[in-house]
């Protein structure tokens, strides 16, 4: 015979106050359990809430990138479309060059030497491509009886610095002639025809189709038969050249400042405003769906932090009343547990009368409680962590894409069951076996 | 004190405090128990008796006098060591029995060796239980015995741990007369290896006896006792 036995003796036969004892217990300790596991559910549904959340405004942002790609690229391709359109929209020209003579005669009557293209060429100049030297000369075509503008080129110079790219405009070959629209209908020239021109012989090599522009009345020529028709050796009227694709805010002012900068002595104006409007609208629509993506990215922040702080908010309110309930129920299940262990010294105190007298020491009649208290505290450990767990894991509503609640089981979390189940029910149970211990037998056994 | 002595009260006095006045209890009760000598101590209900003999037992600590079991002070022990002095050398049986109701025989008596754990315990245990007839209730809690198997039971666990002195309160006081006579002879049979001092009102029990004092109002009578076993000093 021994304490542990008379313990589990006693168990079996007051088996009503044991399941009391382990009732209180349990509860607490399932409160403690429920409450510890809702908050780790909640973390859990916390972050895969977010974690949806968070896909699906990265998507969504992944879209609104894709259309300001799309419009990236429209405005390029649109971009590229319109400067190749326009032709060379920029031209250079000697600075002493008078401007209201361009505009109104549409002639260049100041000449620069022909090796600047050379230099642009050799630079590392970034805002311009496609440089085309070029004399024009506005001349009655006696031969023809027309009024015509002759402009020499020599071909594209390539920019050193850049892959070669498809010229704009093919070379001219010495002794042939481009005509314009203008031209060729009312001289009825064809392809091939051989004209003469300032006293020199040229054989139609291009007719353009009608352009609506300076161009309809437009013969072009070898640059260097057009600098010996017109006792230019080695000079040229302009440079003509494509603004790069580069869609700055002040393009203009920008390729002037490279330009001034490799070839002083120049000026540069640029052609053609309304059908790059038409590009500027294009970078507006950039523009837009930059913005728009930016607020998209502003709304989704603010989504993930309205959504965290609502999550947070949940979390705190959570908090507060587990940390109100936890501690009125444990209370409740310490006071549970020492009123059941008062009422069981209380029942048994003649057998303590007894037990004593026979020899039993207070230690021995203390342990006698204690180890009945420890007892109901492991088993009361172990239901309350199984209640606990399955109804925080039944309330704690995790989401499909979190997985099973298994990962909701924490080892530390048990531990802190036992140990706190075994305090809750050592300490409730402290002051009535130490009651129990000093019991008198003496008083006892003369109430019989 | 005798080396035969085995318990010696001398001039014992307890008065109980109460709010409606004091109660003396004992009053300078004299009384000594030697080896393989039965003692019993008669009187009626409140006289002192059950005092006397918690006092006897090491239970109860005098407001006076003097006790020695085996020429030991059981209240110069630190209460432990009483404890264990009270479980190796005194067996106690009560008229209430009690027994602990959710042990069945075997085990009510081997309680006894949780204060005193032995070898031999258990065998010691089964030929007591042999011994007072209850080998087939065994296996039975005191809800299932009758009242005299209940004290037989008790008697057993008093001298499973072998002690030189029985203590007797009232063993009789529920029992019917063959009861009775079965418990008595019982408690004979033991004094003839130890002492046995019984406190009863019970007029058929001194028959046992080998003196017997009378007590009234907490104090010992001269009338019909031997004067070598008991003397008053009122």
């Amino acid at each position: 015979m021994s304490v542990l036995r008379l313990i589990l003796r006693e168990i079996a036969h007051r088996k009503l106050n044991f399941a009391l004892a382990i009732l209180s217990v349990s509860a607490a300790i399932a409160c403690l359990v429920g409450a510890m596991t809702l908050l780790s559910a909640h973390e859990t549904r916390t972050q895969a809430i977010l974690a949806q959340k968070r896909s699906k405004t990265e998507s969504a942002i992944a879209d609104q990138q894709a259309v300001v790609a799309a419009r990236g690229k429209e405005l390029q391709d649109s971009m590229r479309k319109i400067t190749k359109g326009l032709g060379f929209n920029i031209l250079i020209l000697p600075q002493e060059q008078d401007l209201n003579e361009f505009y109104a005669q549409g002639t260049i009557s100041s000449s620069m030497p022909e090796q600047l293209v050379d230099k642009l060429a050799n630079s590392s100049i970034v805002t311009i491509n496609h440089l085309l030297p070029m004399i024009t000369r506005k001349i009655a075509w006696k031969e023809r009886d027309q009024t015509i503008l002759v402009t020499g080129t020599r071909g594209e110079v390539p920019i050193m610095h850049r892959d070669r790219k498809k010229p704009l405009l093919d070379q001219v070959p010495a002794g042939t002639m481009v005509v314009g629209y203008q031209v060729h209908t009312q001289q009825n020239l064809n392809k091939g025809d051989k004209v003469t021109m300032m006293g020199k012989e040229f054989t139609i090599e291009k007719m353009h189709p009608e352009r609506g522009t300076v161009d309809d009345s437009t013969v072009w020529i070898n640059l260097a038969e057009a600098q010996e028709l017109f006792g230019m050796q080695n000079l040229v009227n302009a440079i003509l050249a494509l603004e790069c694709n580069c869609a700055t805010e002040d393009r203009v002012a920008e390729i002037r400042a490279e330009i001034a900068g490799i070839l002083p002595g120049t000026q540069v104006i640029e052609r053609g405003p309304s059908a790059l409007a038409r590009a500027e609208a294009r970078n507006e629509a950039k523009k837009t769906a930059v913005k728009a993506l930016e607020q998209e990215k502003a709304a989704a922040r603010e989504s993930l932090a309205a959504e965290e702080n609502y999550q947070a908010q949940l979390l705190a309110d959570l908090e507060s009343t587990a940390s109100i309930l936890v501690p009125v129920v444990i209370i409740a299940g310490a006071l549970g547990i020492a009123l059941l262990a008062f009422g069981n010294v209380r029942q048994r105190s003649n057998e303590i009368g007894v037990l004593r007298a026979i020899g039993l020491r207070a230690p021995q009649i203390l342990w006698l409680f204690l180890g009945k208290a420890l007892l109901i505290g492991l088993v009361g450990a172990g239901v309350g962590y199984g209640a606990g767990f399955g109804i925080g894991t039944l309330w704690g509503d995790l989401p499909t894409a979190a997985g099973t609640s298994a990962h909701l089981f924490s080892a530390q979390v048990l531990f802190l069951a036992i140990v706190m189940a075994l305090v809750l029910s050592g300490v409730a149970s402290w002051i009535p076996a130490m009651v129990a211990a000093r019991q008198d037998p003496a008083v006892i056994l003369q109430e019989e | 004190m005798t080396a035969a002595m085995l318990l010696e009260l001398r001039n014992i006095k307890k008065t109980y405090r109460a709010a409606k006045g004091d109660v003396s209890a004992v009053n300078g009760v004299s009384l000594s128990v030697d080896r393989g000598q039965f003692v019993g101590v008669q009187g009626p209900s409140g006289c002192g008796k059950t005092t006397l003999l918690l006092i006897a037992g090491g239970l109860l600590t005098p407001d006076d006098g003097d006790v020695a079991i085996g020429g030991q002070d059981p209240f110069g022990l630190p209460a432990d060591q009483r404890a264990n002095y009270r479980a190796n050398n005194i067996g106690f049986v009560f008229q209430q029995f009690h027994l602990v109701p959710y042990l069945n025989v075997i085990e009510n008596v081997l309680a006894a060796s949780i204060a005193a754990p032995h070898a031999q315990a258990e065998k010691r245990a089964r030929e007591l239980i042999a011994h007072v007839g209850l080998e087939s209730r065994i296996h039975h809690v005191p809800a299932q015995l009758s009242t005299g198997e209940r004290q037989r039971t008790a008697f057993a666990r008093a001298l499973l741990n072998q002690p030189k002195l029985l203590l007797a309160d009232e063993p009789t006081g529920n029992l019917d007369h063959d009861n009775a006579q079965a418990v008595l002879g019982y408690l004979k049979e033991f004094s003839r290896e130890g002492a046995v001092l019984m406190v009863t009102h019970d007029a058929r029990a001194v028959d046992y006896a080998d003196t017997v004092a009378q007590i009234r109002e907490g104090q010992l009578l001269q009338e019909g006792v031997s004067a070598d076993t008991l003397t008053s000093s009122s």
